[in-house]
């Protein structure tokens, strides 16, 4: 007789008919549903379709499946997902029948679908290197197996992706006749690509532990050596290559998604307009008036500051702007002369994905009247434009954090401060200025204080 | 040092002209650290080949093809080694028109310039390339770089760009970024029309410069009727290594004939020129 495990979490809408197709097979009498503390009625469900079911007391598909060998009555097994509604209707026939006629000790079963990634640009290529001898298995990431209980036993289960290839190695080591079998279409939801990342990592851990654990001098240095030079060529390709398909927005912040400027908005409100006025005709170095102008705001609490900005009107659509820049694959961003605590506010407030601004110190929340100019302001040897302290070079700086090309970033600007920022982006919009040059520079003027016009150039 | 040059692509005709266009282009590569791109079109029947060893078109330029793709292989062979700065060579043989295979080549694989060779003493030849240097330009957007066998572009030390009644910006963006690289000096022209001076223009234009690089600008006010005689004594003068140009009739030679023929002034420089699609911002 089978048993058949099904390892689940959260599969209400499909577990009734997984376990009512298992007992459709005659010589199935046990279907044992290993519940992962499912928060819908999973296992509710289960039970009334007449499975047993068995609360894992820890999370993971690989605990799940030790502890349904355990509480198995029968010598062999079948490992089925509670995901997949409907199965083809032989799944198990076809997964049974090499144990019951003893061809094999272990099935591993495989569908018709496209080939995973990860089967095929991780588990295929390690395989070859340290198992050439199940390199031929086609699925060999499938998690659809059945076995006998005795070779089962004696497993190590990894508890992550990296269970399935984990049990096949194991069985290969064991020496167990291993048959794959085809149990035919199946639709199969794609991962999403996170998931392919996480994947990606705990079947190669997987499948290079048990390899340096059955013996290490074996896992040759030239080979592992090839492998990392491989992979970093690979990456660097790849990033190169995929350099050209992302996109930035790169937004000023006063004037520009602020209606008005922040600095004026506290000069109004903490009474040094003529203070300010009078700086701004004097200095004509940038840095050294940064730095007077943060001395005016000296003993001003967090808390001050951020009210000051709460009471600044923002360009209405900007959010759903921002919003629409991500939907079509660009990053978001605020390069502003302003201070970071502002920025970083208005950041979170749109959804942009960063903002680089100067920092005002703070003492005790109260700012001591010092700023701190961050380094990606100032001209590197590679500077594209030479300024020593300008935007462009944190534009250029986020180019290269973020893997963008200048040529596909989008910078918007109002003043005579973002002439090179706007010039030397891929497209550079002049916003609401009254810069005459600026408009000259742009590839294009948005005149009204709307962005929506802007979605049309990106 | 970053920059906005990822690919060069140099039309590949097998003659003395392309030999020194690919000299020219890997010493630009090796500066700019970027690709180089060697293409070969053969007239006809259009079919694309890349990795013309896979490719079997029943037609009898099929032959051509591969002959094109053996050279091409070989000249890869030649010149992979003269590229020191990690970029690679890339070769293609394409089938079809060739200034319309070209254009898809650049659009879909994003060059960022073309560099052809032009005969220095073939007349005809100038002409011809001349006249499709500036439609490439303009069909492409792509700047094209135009060399003779005597024009350096190891180095770009003085970059000449004159002004037709625009700040052009995409021509003032590139020499920028050619600047830094090779520590240039912009030299900035304009032509005295009549009485009339054009130094609003030529201050708006030193003005966007300086905002966008910190290399050295110079402004000359030049006597003269045709910008692009006038662009061409006054390179020589100064031996200038580039000449930065624009498609329209501002930059052809003088005489109604060179009008007719759109001779650019690429035709009689033996400086490299580059020469680039007029648009609204230029």
């Amino acid at each position: 007789m089978l048993t058949v495990i099904v390892p689940v979490l959260n599969e209400e809408q499909t577990i009734e008919n997984v376990v009512k197709f298992c007992f459709k097979h005659p010589l199935v009498n046990e279907v044992l549903v290993i519940d992962d503390k499912s928060e819908d009625d999973t296992a509710k469900i289960a039970a009334e379709a007449g499975a047993k079911v068995i609360v894992s007391e820890t999370r993971g598909k690989g605990i799940s499946m030790k502890d349904g060998i355990m509480h198995s009555t029968n010598e062999l097994l079948i490992f089925l997902d509670g995901d997949i509604d409907p199965y083809p209707v032989d799944t198990i026939a076809h997964l049974s029948e090499p144990l019951l006629l003893n061809e094999a000790d272990f099935v591993k079963g495989t569908f018709s679908r496209n080939a995973g990634r990860v089967t095929e640009l991780v588990a295929k290529p390690l395989l070859n290197l340290f198992y050439p001898g199940l390199a031929d298995f086609s699925q060999p990431l499938s998690g659809m197996i059945a076995g006998k209980k005795n070779f089962l036993n004696r497993i190590k289960f990894f508890n992550d992706y990296g269970v399935d290839i984990g049990i096949l190695i194991d069985m290969y080591l064991m020496k167990a006749r291993i048959k794959e079998v085809n149990i035919g279409y199946i639709e199969n939801k794609s991962k999403p690509w996170e998931a392919l990342g996480k994947m990606s990592k705990e079947v190669a851990r997987a499948i290079i532990t048990k390899a340096q654990q059955q013996n290490p001098s074996e896992v040759n240095e030239e080979e592992v050596k090839s492998i990392e030079e491989i992979n970093r060529q690979m990456n660097s390709a790849l990033q190169e290559n995929l350099s050209g398909f992302h996109k930035m927005a790169i937004f000023d912040m006063d004037d520009t998604i602020l209606k008005g400027r922040f600095i004026d908005a506290c000069a109004k409100k903490f009474g040094f307009v003529p203070k300010l006025e009078e700086l701004r005709e004097q200095e004509t170095d940038a840095i050294i008036l940064s730095k007077r102008i943060a001395l005016l705001l000296k003993g001003r609490t967090i808390d001050e500051l951020l009210d000051v900005i709460h009471h600044i009107e923002m360009v209405p659509d900007i959010k759903d702007v921002i919003k629409s820049l991500k939907e079509k694959g660009y990053f978001t961003g605020i390069i502003s002369t302003s201070y970071s605590l502002i920025s970083n506010y208005v950041m979170k407030n749109i959804g942009a994905d960063f903002s680089y601004a100067n920092q005002l110190e703070f003492f005790d929340g109260k700012a001591t009247g010092e700023v701190n100019m961050p380094s990606y302001f100032f001209a590197l040897p590679e500077s594209i434009c030479g300024h020593s302290y300008c935007k462009t070079n944190a534009m250029q700086y986020a180019c290269e954090k973020y893997k963008v090309r200048i040529k596909n970033c989008i910078a918007v600007g109002d003043s005579k401060d973002d002439r090179c920022i706007v010039g030397h982006a891929g497209k550079g919009i002049a916003f609401c200025t009254k810069d005459e040059l600026l408009k000259k520079m742009a590839d294009k003027e948005i005149k009204e204080q709307r962005f929506e016009s802007l979605l049309t150039y990106a | 040092m970053p920059n906005n040059f990822y690919n060069i692509l140099v039309p590949v005709d097998f003659s003395s002209r392309s030999k020194w266009a690919i000299t020219k282009a890997i010493e630009l590569a090796n500066t700019l650290k970027c690709n180089i791109h060697l293409v070969h079109v053969v007239p006809g029947y259009a079919v694309p080949l890349i990795g013309a060893d896979d490719y079997t078109v029943g037609y009898d330029a099929a032959g051509d093809m591969e002959y094109a793709a053996r050279k091409l292989r070989q000249l890869k062979e030649d010149y992979q080694h003269h590229i020191c700065s990690g970029g690679n060579i890339e070769i293609s043989v394409l089938h079809g028109n060739p200034q319309t295979e070209l254009a898809e080549y650049i659009q879909h694989y994003q060059m960022d310039l073309v560099i052809k060779g032009l005969a220095r003493f073939n007349l005809l030849h100038r002409v011809w390339s001349t006249v499709s240097i500036g439609r490439l330009a303009r069909k492409t957007n792509v700047p094209v770089l135009a060399v003779t066998s005597s024009g350096l572009v190891s180095h770009f030390k003085k970059i000449v760009l004159p002004l037709n009644g625009h700040i052009p910006m995409r021509r003032i963006r590139l020499a920028a970024m050619l600047g830094r690289h090779f520590k240039s000096t912009i030299y900035v022209l304009s032509l005295r029309n009549g009485n009339e001076h054009n130094l609003p223009l030529v201050n708006e234009t030193l003005e966007v410069i300086q905002s966008l690089t910190t290399i050295p600008v110079q402004s000359f006010i030049l006597e003269g009727k045709n910008l692009a005689k006038a662009t061409l004594d006054f390179s020589k003068k100064i031996n200038a290594d580039l000449i930065m140009i624009t498609t329209l009739k501002d930059f052809f030679l003088p005489g109604w004939w060179n009008r007719i023929t759109q001779k650019l002034l690429s035709y009689k420089s033996s400086i490299p020129v580059i020469t680039m699609e007029h648009n609204g911002n230029e």
